[in-house]
């Protein structure tokens, strides 16, 4: 997002509290044979992980062989839900409650996976059996899993977009829950403005018949900037217009993180 | 040399006919225990069992593998990266113990099909229903000659005979071969 005098609020709301391990039970990482490699977070008394992972590598199986050509991506339990991904030959498997979106799931996923498999790319695939190495990795899950969510969530969002800044703000609470902008975009004055033309906004929808105004997208000369409201909360993000970036994935992906974000804010946390 | 002690996980798949006691043995060799009563395996079984070889940790998962017919469509998938196999065949003097016996050509080809070429060590089991003195083993030493089995040995999971002796010798072996190439 640039080097300029960029401001990161956190908001109290984004606190420690809600750190990924608030979320997120157990993580599991093994490989084809269902020999779990390493692991962290919450498992039954007296449960060999190893369990885990040969229940889950065997029920892959039979599900593969059940309708041949698919693949089990997930397990579905009253109130929880075990997610996998695959990547060479390795499972990483999490589990958590049953209304955690699949989008932060991925994020997750993806991140736990992207590291383990840079930093043992020259170990696998695994044919001698000895798994000493894959310990190690138990000390980066456990940091990982400390890290807020939302927030990384966000600057995530805010990367793979290229924009400049996203801002996320409690209309109940008047608070920033989130600000990684450039110093002199996140003012009171200028969110309350973006809130004030979101109810305008409404106001014409309503007189058009078109109903509540899920998102803004403005286009001035040198900026898009996209407003987008759920409930109390709403996101304002900004894009340069040097960027080529097509309009509908701007109101798509803003919209969708915010759905993801107001979710987030409203699930039960495990601690 | 490395100080650290090592870590290894040998996945050792199980099979044999339905009923010749591969989970008994399972559960002879990593629980001590043993049970009359028969139940029949659904799908697969895990067990484990630790033991420190020269400070190293080494776990031996056993995938115990359902042996009735039904299953069959499942088994080779659940072979996969197993690192040894075990083939349990029953040598009471019943139709299920020339049966199991008369399979164990089967057992093996399924097994190289889906593995390759892996330690495989045969347990001739349920020794304590015969007469030792009088058993003819002819057709299966030539078989463990001809495919180059590790091993063959007459185990009892209701008396523990063999039974700790057959399963260190696949521990020692795997933990000898893959420690030597490290």
């Amino acid at each position: 997002m640039g080097d300029r005098n960029i401001r990161v609020d956190k908001g109290e709301v984004l606190g420690e509290k809600q750190a990924i391990e608030n979320y997120v039970e157990s993580l599991y990482i093994y490989d084809n044979s269902g020999v779990c490699l390493t692991s962290c977070g919450i498992k039954p008394e007296k449960m060999n992980e190893n369990i885990v992972s040969g229940f889950f590598t065997a029920i892959k199986k039979f599900g593969e062989k059940l309708i041949p050509g698919t693949v089990v991506k997930s397990l579905i339990m009253s109130g929880h839900k075990l997610f996998y991904n695959s990547f060479e030959k390795i499972t990483f498997c999490i589990q958590c409650y049953d209304d955690l979106p699949n989008q932060v799931i991925d994020y997750i996923l993806n991140n736990v996976s992207n590291k383990f498999l840079e930093v043992y790319q020259d170990y696998l695939p695994i044919r001698n059996g000895n798994i000493t190495v894959f310990s190690d990795f138990n000390n980066y899950l456990l940091q990982f899993m400390e890290q807020p969510l939302i927030e990384g969530l966000l600057e995530e969002f805010g990367y793979k977009m290229q924009s400049e800044g996203v801002i996320l703000f409690d209309e109940d609470k008047e608070k920033i829950l989130f600000a990684k902008v450039p110093e002199e975009y996140s003012s009171r004055k200028q969110i309350s403005m973006s809130g004030m033309l979101i109810n305008f906004a409404k106001k014409l929808s309503y007189e058009y018949q078109g109903g509540d105004v899920n998102c803004i997208l403005i286009s001035s000369e040198s900026r898009w900037i996209c407003v987008s409201k759920r409930d109390y909360i709403y996101i304002i993000v900004l894009f340069s217009k040097t960027k080529n970036i097509e309009l509908n994935i701007i109101v798509e992906k803003t919209e969708e993180i915010l759905d993801g974000i107001l979710k987030m804010l409203k699930i039960k946390l495990i601690k | 040399m490395n100080d650290k002690p090592l870590k290894f996980v040998f996945k050792i798949t199980v099979i044999g006919d339905g009923g010749v006691g591969k989970t008994s043995l399972i559960k002879k060799y990593t629980e001590g225990t043993f049970e009359e009563d028969y139940i029949s395996t659904i799908g697969a079984q895990f067990s484990f069992y630790d033991e420190k070889i020269n400070g190293d940790e080494c776990k031996l998962y056993f995938w115990d593998i359902a042996g009735q017919k039904e299953f069959e469509f499942l088994r080779s998938d659940f072979y996969e990266e197993s690192k040894a196999a075990i083939i349990v065949y029953s040598l009471e003097d019943k139709d299920r113990g020339k049966e199991s016996l008369d399979h164990i050509d089967y057992w093996y080809k399924d097994l190289k099909q889906s593995c390759g070429d892996i330690p495989v060590i045969i347990f001739a089991n349920k020794v304590d229903l015969i007469n030792e003195a009088e058993l003819d083993d002819a057709f299966i030493q030539n078989f463990t000659k001809e495919k180059n089995i590790i091993g063959v040995y007459r185990t009892s999971a209701k008396t523990n005979q063999g039974v700790t002796e057959a399963f260190q010798k696949i521990i020692r072996d795997l933990y000898e071969k893959y420690k030597s190439n490290l």
